[in-house]
């Protein structure tokens, strides 16, 4: 009974431990420290909209003009391509036409 | 908000550091703030959060760290040593015994961990908990409750351990 209660007081006077007690105190270069980090978050944040829209609108057009180019390339590729084939369709015509036929 | 952070990762400079983090976030969202809870609430929320979010990544680093060193290179001093932790604000008579108070706070889940801290060392009111974790009043109350009951057993644990 008498270590019950000894272990009741003792667990009660540990969870009471906290009462009276002060905040506690920050170091003082804390303040600066956070002072320091907050103007160095704010000097990136201070580039202005218009920048980053601009760096944006350049990047897409860029990738736009790339694409063009690519597209243009193969469509003058195909083209040239076409007219080889033909060319070279009217020449076996004409090795046709030339040849002499005999009839045996 | 240092005094919170202290109370629950029970080590003053990562507290300073969380104290920062939240100097930042706060800075950094302040026109996101709509004014739906006090702006003391809202601190209070971000600063659990921190630490909550701390905590667990520390507990992530324990588990998958297959060997690591348990002493700072440069001090040898413990890193994050909690098991003698001592509140600055605690006073004097009471420093002994509030080591094991913190020691078993450790232990308690997240919720009853927050609940606990903010009611017993941050003596903020059941309402006022209850804007902070955006739960009701009772929920609270039987946050509180289960935290002490569990705070108690443990507490009775320590006691048989060190009668042996």
């Amino acid at each position: 009974m008498d270590s019950r209660n000894n272990k009741e007081k003792w667990v009660n006077e540990v969870l009471a431990s906290t009462e009276g007690m002060k905040k506690a105190e920050a170091n003082p270069f804390l303040y600066e420290k956070i002072r320091y980090r907050m103007q160095q978050k704010g000097a990136v944040q201070d580039i202005p909209a218009i920048v980053l829209l601009s760096k944006w609108i350049i990047a897409c057009l860029v990738i736009l003009a790339i694409n063009s180019i690519a597209i243009t390339t193969e469509i003058r590729r195909e083209k040239d391509k076409a007219l080889m084939q033909k060319d070279a369709n009217v020449g076996m015509l004409g090795e046709l036409g030339n040849q002499t036929t005999y009839n045996y | 908000m240092l005094n919170t952070a202290i109370s629950f990762v029970q080590n003053h400079e990562w507290a300073e550091d969380i104290a920062q983090e939240v100097f930042i976030e706060i800075y950094q969202s302040i026109e996101k703030f709509n004014e739906q809870s006090s702006l003391g609430t809202w601190i209070y929320r971000v600063t659990v959060n921190k630490c909550l979010d701390g905590i667990r990544a520390q507990k992530r680093q324990k588990r998958f760290a297959f060997v690591t060193s348990l002493f700072h290179k440069d001090t040898g001093e413990l890193i994050y040593d909690s098991s003698n932790f001592e509140h600055p604000g605690i006073l004097a008579e009471r420093k002994e015994k509030s080591k094991y108070l913190f020691k078993v706070i450790e232990g308690l889940p997240g919720n009853q961990k927050t609940a606990f801290i903010l009611s017993q060392i941050e003596d903020l009111s059941q309402k006022e908990i209850a804007e902070i974790l955006n739960i009701s009043t009772k929920a609270v109350e039987s946050l509180i409750q289960r935290a002490k009951a569990s705070l108690r057993l443990k507490l009775e644990n320590i006691y048989e351990g060190r009668r042996k």
